[in-house]
């Protein structure tokens, strides 16, 4: 009568794992360190942040909110006394648009690089110091060529090594399944107020939906405003998952 | 007070093995010029043993040595080691009287008991620090200059000379080695006056008498009376080393071998003194077009040779000289690095060497002027931004400052340069956008927030601002240009 294999036992499944190289890293599961970005209920949509020494991504059409996301970031980056690093592939980021946020300009470095490809290698160098907690891409609006899959590779891998969060800015999903996270932010409506004559855009509404998370739940989704004067809880409108 | 020689034997020979160690145990001499009839300078103890000494004719030496290896004196190299050896001392005692080429006076008034357990220990911490700089030296310490340099240069490594020992030690050695003049040297040696001991039996007012003041002295010195007082100089402050090549060098490879061997002794040097360095200052002698000069900033001052070497490379890479180079000088800019206390909650940022090197790598990669942090200047123009280096306003932030509200303001991206749109206005409000990458109905607008500034100057700045919702989604921020009378598009909210 033929015998069956003998399977280790439960106990042993992790000296097993760790007796055959290259495939204890692979498996292990490590704990994800988040970065939060200080909004609470976007904090809570992701579970506490932005995940650490991963891409992420996060995309939308214009108006819809994402720069301003990415510098509410920024600013809860440098306030902890971190570094970060914003590589301005458009040439877009208006400084004073950080100052209004609260970031502390002297622990950004701004590189702008003139290509994408020099944005490509600018951001696998500003991880490879392992000293800057955030490295944002900035994509803009104009996405010439698609990057190749070993761009993307490499940059998940940088970003592993620094353990730093790696948030890639475009117009729409550039990086697909090498994004560890990506949100998409799509505006409602702009408020405009009016006091007496004088009308003052005030904030936007936006809806951030989080279409893939292999750090946590997917398919969440909440309402978030921008630019309200005034804070009120209200304002936030807690939407059920799709 | 305690005086200490400090004494390099063979300078000349020094200064080179400091730059080619590996030529330490090779038989080496070092010529005025490399000619037959040129005199020895300096021969290595390998070149002693086969019988070739100073003052011998070049042609003669190689006929003992057919391996012989000969160097012509370089004076850059010389410098070098001259600096090092006067800051090898600078970083054990600050009263520091440099006398000739390889010897350097130093008072150890206030540092034993202090610094040092002892003489003996003070002065061996000199000779290994003067071994990390590359130069084999030997120290004497005695009641004076005279005696303490006669003892470097009789003995291997360090010497304390108790002041009861000084005159037995000075009495055996020849009246020359006082460095009489050569006149009074011939009146002694006719009076049968050979060694220092005799010398010293002279009655002191016969010898003035006959010899006239310059006999006072020399008799003054014999006995160990201190005759010349230690004259501290202040220490300078240059760090600078330099290599001159036998043939030009035109390709980056060999040259960066040679800029790590200078940055690795400009960095022992920087540390001995307690600076780290904040910039580079590279002089190339090209062949045929002269010295070119060149600066490289440190973002981050460090002393890391790694670092500095490839922010070096990456400077030539981006900018090669345009000619073979026959001389190199790299100067280091110090700077006193201030201590500061680490915040045991925060994170630390990038190591200084890991962030230079990335700094340099990204300007290299974007340009110099594309790289930094963003700055806002103090001017009500909304079109300024400018960038400065990445670093260098970092001391000044607490990384403290508070949320500045709940809900965070609007973003903006700028369109640089600014759009040049067509605007149709109706009822003195836009209506209707049309340009490049947008245009659409205005939806919602808000405005105008007029700003007048510079006036006065040559570049007037008067524009009209609005927020602007237009059909396709988009929220801008327009502008109208009083100068121009031409509408734009700054940015967008996002």
């Amino acid at each position: 009568m033929p015998t069956l294999p003998q399977f280790a036992p439960a106990e042993s499944r992790e000296d097993l794992l760790h007796s055959i190289p290259g495939v204890q890293s692979g498996l292990a599961e490590e704990p994800i360190v988040r970065l939060a970005c200080e909004v609470a209920p976007l904090d809570a949509l992701l579970e506490g942040g932005w995940p650490r020494g991963r891409l992420s991504e996060l995309y939308g059409a214009r108006s819809c909110g994402k720069t301003t996301l990415a510098v509410q970031l920024l600013a809860a980056v440098t306030r902890r006394g971190e570094m970060g690093v914003w590589i301005d592939a458009a040439d877009a980021l208006h400084p004073l648009s950080l100052v209004a946020a609260g970031v502390e300009l002297p622990r950004v470095l701004w590189v702008r690089p003139r290509s994408w490809q020099e944005a490509l290698r600018s951001a696998e160098m500003a991880l490879s110091s392992k000293g800057f907690a955030l490295v944002v891409l900035d994509w803009g609006e104009q996405i010439p060529r698609w990057p190749s899959h070993g761009a993307w590779v490499r940059l998940q891998r940088a970003a592993a090594r620094a353990q730093a969060v790696l948030l890639l800015l475009t117009p729409r999903s550039l990086a697909g399944s090498f994004a560890t996270l990506r949100m998409r932010l799509q505006a409602r409506r702009a408020r405009w107020v009016r006091v007496g004559q004088q009308a003052f855009l005030e904030g936007l509404q936006a809806l951030a939906v989080v279409e893939r998370n292999r750090a946590g739940f997917e398919r969440q989704q909440r309402c978030w405003e921008v630019g309200w004067q005034v804070a009120s809880n209200a304002s936030w409108t807690e939407k059920a998952c799709d | 007070m305690r005086i200490a020689c400090l004494y390099v034997p063979a300078f000349p020979l020094a200064a080179w093995l400091r730059a080619a160690p590996e030529l330490c145990t090779q038989a080496v001499v070092v010529v005025e010029r490399v000619e037959p009839q040129s005199l020895v300078l300096a021969a290595s103890r390998a070149a002693w043993r086969w019988g070739i000494s100073p003052g011998m004719r070049l042609g003669q030496a190689q006929n003992l040595c057919r391996t012989l290896i000969v160097r012509p004196q370089n004076p850059s190299l010389l410098e070098s080691a001259r600096a090092a050896l006067f800051d090898a001392a600078a970083s054990c005692s600050p009263l520091i009287e440099p006398a000739e080429d390889g010897v350097i006076y130093v008072g150890l008034e206030g540092l034993i008991g202090h610094w040092c357990a002892s003489e003996a220990q003070w002065a061996s911490r000199l000779v290994t620090r003067c071994e990390r700089f590359g130069l084999p030296a030997r120290v004497a310490v005695a009641r004076t200059k005279t005696a303490a340099r006669l003892a470097a240069m009789r003995w291997d490594g360090v010497t304390v000379l108790a002041p009861e020992e000084e005159a037995s030690f000075l009495a055996p050695l020849p009246v020359a080695a006082l460095r009489p003049s050569e006149q009074l040297l011939t009146t002694l040696e006719r009076w049968g006056i050979y060694t220092i001991g005799q010398l010293v039996q002279l009655p002191l007012r016969a010898v003035g008498t006959r010899l006239g003041p310059e006999g006072v002295i020399l008799v003054r010195r014999a006995r160990g009376e201190e005759t010349e007082p230690l004259q501290p100089r202040p220490c300078p402050v240059v760090f600078e080393e330099a290599m001159e090549f036998d043939s030009g060098i035109d390709n980056l490879e060999p040259l960066a071998f040679v800029v790590r061997a200078l940055l690795d002794r400009l960095t022992v040097r920087l540390e001995a003194r307690g600076f780290v360095c904040a910039g580079l200052q590279l002089r190339l002698h090209l062949l045929g077009a002269g010295w070119e000069e060149r600066t490289i900033a440190v973002a981050y001052p460090n002393n890391e040779v790694k670092a500095l070497l490839g922010l070096l490379r990456l400077h030539l890479e981006q900018q090669p000289p345009q000619a073979a180079l026959d001389a190199i000088r790299v100067r280091a800019c110090p700077e006193v690095l201030r201590p500061s206390q680490l915040d045991l909650f925060r994170p630390h940022g990038p190591a200084p060497a890991a962030l230079t090197t990335v700094l340099a790598q990204l300007s290299s990669l974007c340009g110099n002027e594309r790289v930094g942090s963003p700055v806002v200047p103090n001017t009500h123009r909304l079109d300024t931004e400018s960038m400065a280096p990445f670093g260098s306003q970092m001391r000044e932030t607490s990384g403290t400052t508070p949320p500045t509200s709940v809900l965070p303001p609007l973003a903006l991206r700028r369109f640089r340069p600014p759009l040049a749109v067509e605007v149709f206005s109706e009822r003195e409000r836009p209506d209707f956008v049309r340009g490049p990458q947008l245009g659409g109905r205005v939806v919602s607008w808000a405005g105008p927030w007029r700003i007048r500034t510079e006036w006065w100057g040559e570049r007037p700045y008067g524009r009209e601002y609005y927020d602007v919702q237009l059909s396709d989604g988009g929220l801008y921020r327009l502008f109208r240009d009083e100068e121009q009378q031409q509408w734009f598009v700054d940015g967008v909210y996002d």
